[in-house]
């Protein structure tokens, strides 16, 4: 992607989107089930980068590094790109062992002890 | 709304008039909150400064410039607040504060589109038309309504490329006002025959009077007055469409559709226009470099601009980096024109496999996300990477030992301290 013009704002790369349908954290691991060079060409630069950059399995943080695509709008372009089944988001990336309850409730015990 | 400049005028007139020492005080007051009421009651002062006073024109300069230059911070603190967030609600309230401010950024702009200034912008460079149109897009209140078509892939020179943006971002903010807010306005970018792109801007809405549309295509083409009939708030975005159109000579026309709507057309003549700029993607891997790296140079065929880059760039590049064919190769349309020549052969897909190789090694190196400048790429040992490993792992050394300097001085009181 060549330098984007400073005035082309984020919020117009995703239609001004910030929600992601799937849950999608830094870590969260991206890749590219098969890729289809023509379908690149249809996309956008941003999208076609990430498109791209994803076919190693790359964690959502170093996509949008590698990219320079800011982490808001890489999250939607690629939860876009995974509702076409083009990207395949990791499930077992983000699905912790421990219970997030017990977790958070871990946690609350521990800040009212500070 | 007329009201509302009379008011605005009278009081700014009586601010001016008793003392115009102190013109400074209002205009630093809350520049933000001011923007609409200065905005709206721009063209009147534009009218009247032509006829009785160069001072209102330095006067509103002013504003504009001040205006202009708290939405350039704003902007600033925005984006770098915007880059750090995770949490999509406070995200998108940050799009919300970054929408508004690029909002107040055009008018801004336009105000001094209108007083005839030149603008100074910041960061020009040689913009793709695809950007051209969504930077416009950045700048209208409906922006998601805005659907890109088919668009050529051509770049608008450095010099132009902000006029350029200004201009649709008139047409498309009157498009998507003048439609139903549920249709979509559509904006593409065809080749000429002539070699000049022209934009186009269709909507659904209920198309300009036609009555008026020949006045305003005239005001558009520069054979009419700025403002035909005597109410400068009705079409304050085509006047600066039309003095930006005569300033570089962009033929903008509006035609009212049988089927219903408008279409706006922008010709960009073939000056104006040159290749992509050279991606370079290949060896960016931050924001930050991103930034660094500068456009190639106008009006060139970009080969010889990339190999420009590719010296500067040669420490960092494992040889020669086959990425711009395949930006070129993929995009399908681009083979019809521009400079041919040996470029064409990267065009098929086969060279893929090559450059991603290619385009890959760096990444892995364990610095890549940390340091910009200091790559060593894995295989060649290039003097420069060396040179600046070794200069970072002496500073790193330097600092160490200023370290462990500090932390005796630091030691030594308490050693000395405690056997009293």
């Amino acid at each position: 992607m060549a330098t984007r013009h400073w005035k082309v704002r984020p919020y117009v790369l995703t239609g001004g989107r910030t929600r992601t349908r799937q849950h999608l954290l830094v870590h969260t691991l991206i890749s590219v089930p098969h890729y289809d060079s023509i379908f690149a060409a249809t996309l956008l630069p941003e999208a076609r980068s990430l498109y791209e950059n994803a076919r190693e399995t790359t964690s959502l943080a170093e996509l949008s590094a590698h990219c320079g695509i800011s982490l808001g709008v890489t999250r939607v372009v690629i939860d876009d790109l995974a509702t076409i089944d083009r990207v395949l988001i990791h499930p077992e990336s983000y699905t912790s062992p421990f219970d997030r309850h017990l977790l958070e409730r871990l946690r609350d015990g521990l800040r009212q002890l500070a | 709304m007329v009201r509302q400049q009379l008011t605005w005028r009278q009081r700014m007139a009586r601010r001016l008039d008793p003392a115009l020492a102190e013109p400074a005080a209002p205009a630093v007051k809350a520049p933000g909150v001011k923007t609409p009421a200065v905005n709206q009651a721009v063209p009147p002062p534009r009218e009247h400064v032509d006829h009785i006073s160069s001072q209102w024109a330095a006067i509103c300069e002013q504003f504009a410039l001040r205006i202009l230059g708290t939405s350039y911070q704003m902007g600033n603190h925005v984006e770098a607040a915007e880059a750090d967030e995770q949490d999509a609600d406070r995200l998108e309230k940050l799009y919300r504060i970054d929408h508004a401010n690029t909002r107040i950024r055009r008018q801004a702009e336009n105000l001094q589109v209108l007083l005839g200034r030149k603008i100074e912008d910041a960061g020009r460079q040689v913009t793709p038309l695809l950007d051209v149109v969504r930077a416009a897009t950045s700048a209208i209140e409906h922006f998601p309504r805005v659907q890109i078509g088919r668009m050529v892939d051509l770049a608008v020179v450095e010099f132009a490329a902000d006029d350029v943006i200004r201009v649709l971002t008139e047409l498309l903010d009157n498009a998507t006002r003048f439609s139903p807010p549920t249709s979509s306005v559509i904006v593409s970018a065809y080749l000429t025959e002539q070699g000049s792109v022209l934009l186009r801007v269709e909507d659904g809405g209920v198309g300009v009077k036609p009555d008026q549309l020949p006045a305003l295509n005239a005001m558009l083409a520069g054979t009419a007055l700025p403002i035909p009939n005597g109410k400068p708030a009705t079409h304050l975005g085509l006047v600066v469409v039309a003095r930006l159109a005569h300033a570089q000579q962009l033929r903008v026309h509006l035609v009212n559709r049988h089927s219903g709507g408008t279409t706006a057309t922008v010709l960009i003549p073939e000056q104006l226009l040159c290749e992509l700029p050279v991606p370079v993607r290949a060896q960016t891997n931050g924001g930050s470099q991103r930034r660094q790296s500068a456009p190639p140079a106008v009006h060139r065929p970009s080969a010889f601009s990339y190999q420009s880059g590719a010296q500067e760039n040669s420490a960092r590049l494992a040889l020669v980096n086959p990425t711009p064919a395949l930006g070129r190769g993929d995009s399908g349309g681009r083979a019809a024109y521009g400079d041919s020549g040996g470029r064409a052969a990267y065009g098929d897909s086969g060279g893929h496999a090559a450059a991603d190789d290619a385009r890959r090694l760096p990444r892995r190196t364990p610095e890549s996300l940390r340091r910009d400048h200091s790559r060593p790429s894995p295989a060649p040992a290039v003097t420069a990477v060396d040179d600046t490993t070794r200069q970072a792992w002496a500073d790193d050394a330097a600092d160490f030992a200023a370290g462990i300097d500090d932390a005796q001085q630091r030691a030594r009181p308490r050693s000395e301290g405690s056997p009293e």
